[in-house]
């Protein structure tokens, strides 16, 4: 099974391909970085990364069609040819992606580069007046919890000499100035309930300015790359057990398969949609990246995780018909 | 037929993905880094633009940026460059171009309000604008209301978060302890002796 997957590996990750993904590294690290030319942000590095491991899904497609067409080379060597053919093309296709996410993080920790320097990044809330007195936010991601309300406070029509109020939500309460940003930090149940009502007393006759509520997010440190690398690699592990399963138990096109299971990948983002686990944001990436990146659930990563073992495993039955 | 039905079983997902990411209702895998590519080659064109004194094309682009990656920083600096820097009576501009452009910026910051990722900045940069290039030429109510709104509402953010200044807070302080009669003229005070900060 080791000489079979090693031969699939050589096979994706052939002398020009590799060439290109050194290539692909130095440019997404120059375009993300570079003093000039960079937008200074990890979420750029990020997104290079992701189109590199769509790239290697649409190989390992292109690879498996190869593979059928060449009669399933080295498959015969197998003792038992069903469940082990379908393990080594897998194991091959997350150890091409494990070398480009430790690449990408060789590259990063050997250069140190410089990062957008402020610490914290502004988004845009949803504001809607409840009452006088009251305003509701809400947001459609899951934001990391930590995440605040940059709100700012009218206190033009406030009677004569209050300029201090307060803002309450539920037993919870907090100061607020005139002339001085009020920032709300969001509890973790109103990060999950994606809304927040919150109420000034009616006597002081304050005024939210909802053009310019924000929400200030935490962007992570360059030291939470390993982890988001690694989020990516587990987002892309169900790809590749997908495209395998399209493949070999649907009897697809690998070409095909491939793009089917970058499209089935997708669907997690559909908006309204609840049947897969809320999975799109291990592969946050992008200038807003922070927005997402880091807020996947344990229970939504693991059912992933679970639906490409399940995948693998329907895959690797019942292949009798693929024996040369 | 039947051996083609997951072909096409697969195709129909693709081609649904295709229409749904079109449609705005899906995000696919690697969009965002497509955005972010799209994004640094905007920044390219937005820097020729610049180097061209092309507003329009400026505008447009920073528009888009903004819609991109959710950063205003392009739109305040076309908004800055168009309607603030080169309508100054230094640049010899002529008046109802100087005008023009003025507007134009002032439209560009005023619109965007609630999408700029930091609209502080911008709330200043308006007020100026109104102060310094519109109003001289222009005596329209809505003109001096709208001027009078942005920098009280700039004032009411004490500068933006990343305002170390608290003299900001003070001014706000003291335009509330103000009678409401006198508070446009605090502000059109403030606005004559203190110059946009570069």
């Amino acid at each position: 099974m080791l000489n079979l997957s090693t031969a699939v590996f050589r096979q994706l990750l052939a002398w020009p391909i590799l060439l290109s993904g050194a290539l692909w590294l130095t440019l997404a690290y120059n375009l993300s970085f570079d003093k000039d030319l960079g937008a200074a942000s990890l979420g750029a590095f990020l997104s290079y990364i992701v189109l590199a491991s769509c790239a290697l899904i649409l190989r390992f497609g292109y690879v498996l069609q190869q593979r059928r067409q060449q009669g399933w080379l080295r498959q015969d060597s197998l003792r038992r040819t069903t469940g082990r053919a379908v393990i080594a093309e897998a194991g091959a296709a997350v150890c091409s992606l494990l070398l480009l996410v430790v690449c990408a993080q060789l590259i990063v920790l050997a250069f140190n580069p410089a990062v957008n320097g402020q610490s914290e990044s502004h988004h845009i809330v949803l504001s809607r007046v409840e009452s006088d007195n009251s305003w509701a936010f809400n947001w459609d991601d899951s934001i990391p919890v930590g995440s605040k309300l940059c709100l700012t406070f009218d206190f033009e029509n406030a009677p004569k000499g209050v300029i201090e109020s307060s803002i309450a939500v539920k037993q919870r309460s907090a100061p607020v100035t005139a002339g001085k940003i009020f920032y709300w930090p969001l509890s973790a149940d109103d990060v999950r309930d994606r809304t927040i009502t919150l109420e000034a007393p009616a006597e002081h006759n304050i005024s939210l300015i909802r053009p310019i509520a924000r929400l200030v997010i935490e962007r992570p440190p360059i030291s939470a790359l390993p982890r988001l690398l690694l989020n990516q690699l587990l987002f892309f592990f169900t790809a590749i057990a997908l495209c395998l399963f399209i493949f070999r138990r649907l009897k697809v096109n690998g070409n095909l398969a491939s793009m089917g299971a970058l499209a089935i990948s997708s669907l997690p983002n559909l908006k309204g949609s609840h049947l897969l686990p809320d999975v799109g944001a291990l592969v946050a990436c992008g200038l807003r990246f922070e927005r997402t990146a880091l807020t996947t659930s344990n229970i939504a990563l693991f059912t992933w995780l679970a639906m490409g073992a399940i995948l693998i495993y329907i895959s690797c039955k019942n292949l009798v018909a693929n024996k040369k | 037929m039947i051996r083609h039905l997951p072909s096409i079983f697969v195709s129909l997902i693709i081609a649904f993905c295709v229409v749904s990411v079109a449609n705005g209702n899906l995000r696919a895998v690697g969009q965002d880094s497509v955005d972010s590519f799209r994004c640094f080659n905007m920044w390219l064109d937005f820097n020729n633009a610049s180097v061209e004194a092309n507003y329009l094309m400026m505008g447009a682009i920073a528009d888009q940026i903004e819609d991109l990656s959710g950063n205003s920083e392009a739109r305040e600096l076309s908004a800055y460059m168009a309607g603030y820097s080169t309508s100054a009576d230094s640049f010899k501009r002529m008046e109802y171009d100087a005008l023009y452009w003025a507007e134009t910026g002032v439209k560009w910051l005023r619109s965007s309000d609630s999408t700029r990722n930091k609209p502080f900045a911008g709330l200043l940069l308006a007020a100026y604008i109104y102060a310094e290039r519109i109003s001289p030429h222009s005596f329209s109510r809505l003109t001096r209301k709208q001027m009078l709104k942005t920098y009280a509402a700039w004032l009411a953010s004490g500068g933006g978060p990343d305002s170390v200044n608290h003299a900001v807070t003070k001014l706000y302080q003291g335009y509330l302890a103000l009678d409401r009669e006198a508070r446009d003229n605090y502000i059109l005070s403030q606005l004559q002796q203190t110059r946009f900060p570069k």
